[in-house]
């Protein structure tokens, strides 16, 4: 399905990158203006999807079909990683100024380290804490990076 | 005896304490990250951008270069040992490496590995000083015209020579490019494209768009599918060769290290692609072809020596045209340009300690993988054995703090994590990452080149043709995408015809 719609999805870009970059202004040959490459960008692109949609390769539909293979845990499975690891960033992003590095980091790399099917506590902490100390050693205290405080600003 | 002198120069730039330090840093991370399978030189490099902010342009680009020719020795003891490339280079070492391995035979296949990279990393050095300054010097006539022409012919060389589709190459070139225009316009400081965020004032930043698309969407694919690593639990002895292993390695050595150097100055070719000719070329010229693939130490020595040699020759086009060859390079240009420098023609005249520097640091810097690599290869034996639930939180947690130590901006995180996601889905269909990165980083430069080349023509596109050098350029690019175009559209059109 996704290779079905391969080619229209990149047109359908190329005709936004357009759009837009027409009316932020092209300008002219002698003249070109803030949206002229942008606006060759998106021609090529929809040039290039054309071809892509006229010819596509349909044998490789199989072999990706072949890759969906059922996982045997839920808490083992690939999409429960991926959605998991991905909570746990923008976790870090949406927490980080309010929180501060030192939390915030703690949190999610005890998330990270954390292996929900083995449910060790201990291993996590202490490896969490180690990394905790050890980037704010090097980052803050040794760069010099200006690593955000959050709600305790005596850390 | 200008050369010599340069190089002296270089040397004592090189052999001062900090960049001494960022040399040995760097070409420790290099060969960390080589042996270690999951994040590539390029990921790492982005991770550490940010920590090179506080020094100086030298130690920053000798740390990072470091990192880029460390990888390629480094990646070549996951290949004998464990079978799992540590890096894209060092794919082809597995074959002969790992059956030698497995013959009782780790130690002199490592040994050849470090020894061919090191005489390779060598004489690509001397090309490097050899071709760069006179290149340079013949590049100071580059007017726009042939600057743009120059950026499409290294784009196009780019899809003609990596592997995957090539209209998705171009389709991920095309969004690379619109994708470096967010951000203010170059000649009227207008705002575009920047869905109203005050983030995107500045643009996309080149770290979090790479550590996106190489860092975090290499740790999602490899939670995805974990790796097995078996190492193998073979003693390694006997580190040094012996005689007729010199003797079946040198002549591969050699070819190696020309075949490398050459097609490492090519937009494109790279380590990669060298390593694979490199094989190719050993199998076919040897008398006993039918001992490839079962442990033929001339199969370690060439790929070893071209993917080292490819590294010297990709700082050709960097230094002297200030136009990256591969996307390792794209981030050292933009690297230059954060420490506010503008490689180019005139980078070597006017910034000589960047440039011999550089090149003193990499002879430097290859003796020091040879020390690293050879004494001390067990311990990156005992890296190897480290578990990935352990390695991957922290490559997220250096991901995470390198793009907001950037500008100290939580937006950068945001981006970074967009582009891990995107990096993501792009893999599960085969589309690759590098034409994208390389066309975001020559973007800037290539729509200021063709808005002036168009502005002192007075709109006529004929400019791009009449110029010899820019007409030599685009006739190239063309060439190369059409021939590579027609036969995949032939090859469709005649299974679509089977179809029906």
């Amino acid at each position: 399905m996704l290779r079905l719609l391969e080619g229209p999805v990149w047109i359908f870009i190329g005709v936004i990158i357009s759009a837009w970059s027409y009316r932020t202004g092209v300008g002219r040959f002698n003249e070109p203006g803030v949206g002229f490459v942008a606006f060759a960008a998106g021609l090529f692109i929809i040039g290039v999807g054309a071809l892509v949609t006229v010819f596509r390769r349909p044998e490789q539909q199989k072999l990706k079909a072949a890759d969906a293979t059922a996982p045997t845990r839920f808490l083992e499975s690939a999409p429960f990683k991926l959605t998991y690891t991905l909570a746990l960033l923008l976790f870090y992003a949406l927490f980080l100024n309010l929180a501060g590095y030192i939390i915030t980091t703690f949190v999610v790399l005890f998330g990270l380290f954390y292996n929900p099917s083995g449910r060790r506590w201990a291993s996590p902490l202490l490896a969490s804490s180690l990394s905790v100390v050890f980037t704010y050693l090097v980052f803050e205290v040794w760069l010099k990076s200006q690593l955000p405080r959050g709600i305790f600003p005596w850390w | 005896m200008s050369i010599l002198h340069d190089l002296l120069y270089g040397f004592g730039v090189a052999l001062q304490p900090m960049n001494l330090f960022a040399c040995f840093v760097g070409v420790f991370i290099g060969t960390l990250i080589g042996v270690l399978p999951g994040i590539g030189p390029v990921g790492a490099m982005s991770v550490l951008l940010p920590a090179t902010f506080g020094m100086s342009p030298v130690a920053a680009i000798i740390m990072l270069s470091g990192i880029y020719y460390g990888a390629m020795y480094g990646g070549s003891t996951t290949s004998i040992l464990v079978n799992i490339p540590g890096e894209a280079a060092s794919v082809v070492t597995c074959i002969d490496g790992y059956q030698m391995a497995r013959q009782g035979r780790a130690g002199p296949a490592l040994g050849i590995a470090a020894f061919g990279s090191f005489i390779a990393g060598t004489i690509g050095l001397v090309g490097l000083m050899l071709m760069a300054n006179p290149l340079a010097k013949f590049a100071v006539k580059f007017g726009p015209a042939e600057y743009f022409s120059l950026m499409c012919l290294g784009l196009s060389l780019l899809m003609y020579l990596t592997h995957g589709s090539i209209l998705r190459g171009l389709l991920m070139a095309g969004a690379g490019i619109f994708l470096s225009l967010i951000g203010q316009d170059i000649v009227t400081g207008r705002a575009r494209f920047t869905f109203g965020l005050i983030g995107l004032q500045d643009g996309v930043g080149l770290v979090p768009l790479v550590m996106g698309l190489f860092g975090i969407s290499e740790v999602l694919l490899n939670l995805e599918t974990p790796e097995e690593r078996m190492v193998l639990s073979t003693k390694i002895r006997n580190l040094l060769p012996n005689k007729d292993d010199w003797r079946r390695s040198a002549k591969p050595i050699g070819r190696g290290s020309l075949v490398g150097f050459l097609l490492g100055i090519l937009p494109g070719g790279g380590a990669v692609i060298s390593s694979f000719v490199s094989y190719a070329m050993e199998k076919k010229l040897s008398k006993e072809p039918e001992r490839f693939g079962k442990g033929a130490i001339e199969g370690v020595a060439g790929p070893e020596a071209a993917n080292n040699a490819a590294t010297s020759g990709a700082f050709i086009p960097l230094f002297s045209l200030g136009i990256p060859p591969n996307v390792v390079m794209a981030l050292l240009l933009g690297a230059l340009m954060i420490h506010g420098l503008r490689p180019g023609p005139l980078m070597i005249t006017e910034h000589p300690e960047i440039f011999w520097g550089t090149v003193a640091s990499m002879y430097v810097g290859n003796v020091l993988l040879l020390i690293l690599n050879l004494p001390l290869i067990g311990i990156w034996v005992r890296v190897l054995k480290i578990p990935y639930n352990i390695l991957f939180p922290l490559i997220l947690l250096f991901c995470l703090i390198g793009a907001y130590c950037i500008s100290s901006n939580v937006f950068d995180i945001y981006v970074m994590i967009l582009f891990g996601l995107i990096g993501y889905g792009f893999r599960k269909i085969d589309y690759e990452p590098a034409p994208l990165v390389l066309a975001f980083v020559l973007g800037p430069l290539l729509e200021q080149n063709l808005r002036q080349a168009l502005i002192l023509s007075d709109g006529n596109l004929a400019v791009f043709v009449t110029h010899p050098i820019s007409a030599v350029c685009l006739f190239v690019s063309v060439f190369l995408l059409v021939s590579s175009v027609i036969p995949f559209i032939q090859k469709k059109r005649s299974v679509l015809e089977e179809d029906s």
